[in-house]
């Protein structure tokens, strides 16, 4: 028996094995390519294991197209600095493409004061008669 | 220098051999819902636990938690926390030395991930490794201090009871060509062997967590 961070250490070194994405792949494409005994009612760890081998199939992509060298997966420590550092970068340029506006946070209006940001446009009155 | 040589030879072959045992053993539990294992002779399997079965550990773990909070002895993670620090220990201190441990690992991370993608040469990625590594050494380090010192909280004995709860109740052994319950109580399955309490646990645990609230 060991602990979790090894387990999880395997499920990693699994889901990147040549086996597990050829299999992973294909059920997507063919049903009958099951990755799983069961087809529903996964355990956490399956659960864990599918993000995996999601993971490792977008890194072979991205090794692939040459935006990364492939010795990024010799060792966890480089895979997960990568990773670290593409959810980084998206992160910056998802907060590069807000405007202004969406990038200042909302004030609260002080009691009294009306307030114009993010009051709908529609008014609902109630028809009479 | 040959004695040493056969040492490692030895003792590479080893780590080899139990690398490969956890990847079958891995391979094993991911293989169904459901984790089978073998102890002396019996076969027992755990189970991913159904609607009903969270429920009752759910209620169990209520039970538990009122009557560990009627118990003046029991301490909350903030009381003990509060007389640690009576006691000259600081709980507060070694969450700051973790948080600063955290933010030094994502800055090497963002560096070593960097050069990844510059496609830097690999010595130069080997020293923002090596860092990693000596931050990973320190967190674990300081976890198990913390994870130790907060280890007899209520919140901690629940954590451990809602774990060993499910895995008495999703716990079942085979009978000829049929899956039966294996203990009909919950004493009954701590009073068993405990090679058999202690790995039913562990599969629950590392197979079955975030399925049930825990403390």
């Amino acid at each position: 028996m060991f602990n979790y961070d090894t387990l999880s250490s395997y499920v990693k070194k699994l889901a990147k094995t040549n086996y597990w994405q050829t299999l992973y792949a294909s059920s997507k494409e063919a049903p009958s390519y099951k990755l799983f005994k069961n087809d529903t009612n996964f355990t956490c760890l399956q659960i864990q294991f599918i993000n995996e081998l999601g993971y490792y199939s977008s890194l072979y992509m991205d090794i692939a197209m040459g935006e990364v060298s492939e010795i990024v997966v010799n060792n966890e420590i480089y895979e997960d600095a990568y990773y670290y550092y593409k959810l980084l970068n998206r992160k910056r340029e998802i907060q590069n493409k807000k405007t202004p506006q969406q990038q200042a946070p909302t004030k609260h209006q002080s009691k009294g004061q009306e307030s114009v940001v993010g009051k709908s446009e529609w008014v609902f009155t109630k028809v009479k008669g | 220098m040959e004695e040493n040589t056969l040492q490692d030879k030895v003792e590479k072959i080893k780590q080899d051999t139990a690398e490969l045992d956890g990847q079958i053993e891995t391979e094993k539990l991911l293989s169904d819902n459901s984790s089978e294992f073998d102890l002396e002779g019996v076969v027992y399997r755990v189970n991913k636990p159904s609607f009903e079965q969270k429920q009752t550990v759910n209620k169990e773990r209520m039970k538990k938690l009122v009557s560990l909070l009627k118990d003046q002895e029991q301490l909350l993670e903030k009381d003990l926390i509060a007389l640690y620090e009576s006691r000259g220990i600081s709980i507060a201190e070694l969450d700051t030395s973790l948080d600063a441990l955290r933010k030094r690992r994502e800055d090497f991370a963002e560096k070593l991930g960097k050069g990844l993608v510059e496609k830097r040469d690999e010595k130069d990625l080997e020293i923002y490794k090596k860092e990693i590594e000596k931050v990973i050494v320190e967190q674990d380090a300081l976890l198990m201090q913390k994870s130790a010192l907060l280890d007899s909280s209520i919140e901690s004995q629940i954590n451990v009871f809602v774990y060993t709860y499910l895995a008495y109740l999703t716990l079942e052994k085979r009978v000829e060509e049929d899956w039966v319950k294996a203990f009909d109580t919950y004493e009954n399955f701590l009073k068993s062997d405990e090679t058999l309490v202690n790995k039913a646990t562990w599969v629950t645990t590392f197979v079955n967590r975030t399925e049930v609230p825990v403390a």
